[in-house]
């Protein structure tokens, strides 16, 4: 590891040292308190890559390198994006090993997705690591994936850069046991007209936390925040978004949609951000919550924070049960039960997928993940 | 077919009586109408049959080719033969009105132990249903009921009747909110199923419904009974003179 990494790591001890883990008086973890994590056991930390990183060698237009081959310029911006005042970033980092840098070049477009996939097992922690840069008119799509039945902590983190321009797509599915503890950060900027899809699948883990920080630094740029909870049992997942409106003319869709059953906790916070000088925003944001039974909890939290005046953002929220109408309307069609409350969760998760028909990710990859949960909640709670 | 007997029923939340005493035999093959002022219990009538939640049936029995309906899930009931069309159509945004029908066709069938429709055979038949009730192709694409007009609900109940061949129809004012060509429309609908076997239940508060599907026995309902019942006649009698007197007998 260079200097630079190894003062980063070091600096990120410090940080969490007198941090702690959060507990609920923090703000950003009201819903998600960590505290209880200061007795937990992870078992030894283990190597941090994704499996098949070696696919990724030789595509056109992609160098695969690390952050500490890289030059300095690259290696300036690991940690640049993520905010050492919160826990898990500094926790993460300081744990950090090796940082894997995708760098795709100027003006390419990498038509395979670049996927990055983690299929973990037994009782350790790991802390991926990954630096993502897109050069001026570049095009890719970015695959993460989440898997196994490890007993442990995953704790990835993701930074990307968007140059100007340049246009990424992110799918980032999350499906580990129901022992895993996963404490994930995303963090992106965007440049001038850059664009930047990110699409999340929040399905497994016993206790889950998502923090996703965009930056929209450049006029133009554009950013869309789609995201899933498909929860179960007992667990707990919170997804925690921050949009900055950095520069003016830029604008921002977000729809999170959480669907919950049994004893299950969903939670949501999304804060848009519009800073003094950002004229001309347009930002979105739509929470909704689903519960499927009595036990099921939803906390969503939508947050705007707006120094500028000439903007329009908008921001709504709900939450509730399945419409008991809609129910009586198809079982009186014929339709059990069990059928129609399916057929109704789909067409409420449908918001966030309907564009994304014919992503190759999604149909081979997420949607037996929310079938087999469909099928797992409507075959075991029929009177949920 | 249908023997209601000393129906009673109430909403479960303020325990207020809605239906208090009802009687009612329908053979197979016969249509009946069923009129009466607002608020007399009509729609509550053909919840209770359809096993909407909500209601307590506190005294009588309704059996249903004699089985004791009551005692069956709303899904069993539409699977041997109950249809009911709704008066107020729910809207259901992002289930797609062709996945509706083949999933409620295909159910049924497999519940009458008939094989399952592909995908073709079905959108096929759909077609062909949906061009004999004039509507729009267009309308299989879009979610079910959102943004219909209220006569594009009432021809898209028909639809689904006449998808699923139930022996037992009850139409709780499917006339409500249609222009003359559309109730024609509708009316040919619900005659090219009429039978010998199979039995409808019409609810109206308009004797011109009765024009175009012609019942075979008449019936007012008021504050929860049958207060009347008679032919034909019995309707063009109620277009003149009113619900007046039955709502001062309620
Ligand atoms: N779910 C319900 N909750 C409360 N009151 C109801 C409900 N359904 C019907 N009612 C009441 O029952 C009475 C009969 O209603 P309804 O059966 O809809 O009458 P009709 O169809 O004859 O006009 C009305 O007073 C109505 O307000
Ligand atoms: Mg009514």
């Amino acid at each position: 590891m260079t200097s630079v990494l190894a003062n980063l790591r070091q600096d990120a001890d410090t940080r969490f040292a007198s941090l702690g883990w959060p507990n609920r008086r923090v703000e950003a973890y009201k819903y998600t308190d960590l505290s209880a994590l200061k007795q937990a056991d992870f078992g030894a930390v283990v190597a941090n890559k994704a499996h098949d990183l070696n696919a990724l060698n030789g595509i056109e237009g992609l160098t695969l390198t690390t952050a500490s081959q890289a030059d300095a310029e690259v290696q300036a911006k690991v940690g640049s994006l993520l905010p050492l005042s919160d826990a898990v970033a500094a926790y993460s980092t300081a744990h950090m090993d090796e940082v894997t840098v995708l760098h795709v070049a100027a003006n390419t477009k990498i038509e395979q997705p670049l996927i990055l996939d983690h299929h973990r097992s037994g009782k350790n922690a790991s802390f991926p690591r990954y630096l993502v840069i897109l050069e001026r008119g570049a095009e890719a799509d970015l695959v993460e994936r989440y898997a196994g039945d490890s007993e442990g902590l995953t704790s990835p983190v993701v930074e990307v850069f968007v140059a100007a321009g340049a246009h990424l797509k992110h799918y980032r599915a999350l499906s580990e046991g129901s022992a895993t503890t996963h404490l994930g950060w995303t963090a992106t900027e965007l440049d001038r007209d850059a664009s930047y899809r990110h699409v999340a699948l929040n399905h497994g883990a016993a206790l889950a936390r998502h923090n996703i920080r965009v930056t929209l630094a450049g006029s133009g740029a554009h950013v869309d925040l789609l995201g899933l909870h498909l929860l179960q049992g007992k667990q707990s997942c919170d997804s925690h978004t921050f949009i900055k409106h950095a520069a003016p003319h830029t604008t921002s869709n977000e729809v999170y949609k959480s669907v919950v059953a049994d004893a299950a906790n969903s939670i949501f916070q999304g804060k848009i951000y519009v800073a003094k000088d950002s004229q001309k925003i347009e930002g979105n944001q739509m929470s909704r919550g689903l519960l499927l039974g009595p036990r099921a909890r939803v906390n969503n939290k939508p947050e705007l924070e707006i120094y500028a005046d000439d903007v329009i953002c908008s921001h709504g929220s709900t939450v509730g049960a399945l419409d008991e109408s809609a129910l009586f309307y198809l079982r009186a069609r014929g339709i059990p039960a069990a059928k129609a409350k399916q057929l109704m969760v789909e067409a409420f998760i449908k918001e966030v997928l309907e564009d994304l028909d014919g992503v190759s990710e999604l149909e081979t990859h997420w949607k037996p993940l929310i079938d087999a949960y469909l099928s797992s909640v409507f075959s075991s709670a029929p009177d949920a | 077919m249908l023997s209601i007997q000393n129906l009673h029923a109430q909403i479960e939340d303020d325990q207020k009586m809605i239906l208090k005493g009802l009687n009612l035999e329908i053979n197979p093959g016969e249509v009946h109408a069923i009129m009466g002022p607002n608020g007399a219990g009509k729609s509550t009538l053909g919840n209770v049959l359809a096993g909407k939640d909500g209601y307590e049936v506190t005294e009588g029995s309704v059996f249903f080719k004699g089985e004791d309906l009551l005692s069956l899930e709303v899904e069993e009931r539409a699977h041997a033969g109950l249809f009911l069309a709704f008066q107020y159509p729910v809207e259901i945004p992002g289930v797609q009105m062709l996945n509706f029908l083949r999933t409620c066709t295909n159910e049924t069938r497999i519940a009458r132990g008939l094989p399952e429709l592909n995908g073709m055979e079905f959108l096929k038949l759909a077609r062909a249903k949906a061009a004999e009730l004039k509507i729009n192709p267009d309308m299989l694409k879009r979610s079910v009921n959102s943004g219909f007009s209220g006569g594009e609900k009432k021809r898209a109940e028909i639809l689904q009747m006449a998808l699923l061949e139930p022996q037992f129809a009850i139409l709780d004012e499917t006339d409500s909110g249609l222009d003359i060509d559309a109730l024609r429309i509708v009316s040919e609908g619900v005659n090219a199923l009429r039978d010998a076997k199979r039995s409808f239940l019409v609810i109206t508060h308009y004797q011109r419904l009765l024009d175009h599907i012609k019942p075979d026995h008449v019936h007012v309902l008021a504050d929860g009974q049958i207060v009347r019942s008679g032919g034909p006649e019995l309707a063009l009698e109620l277009e003149e003179r009113g619900y007046v007197h039955y709502e001062k007998a309620a």
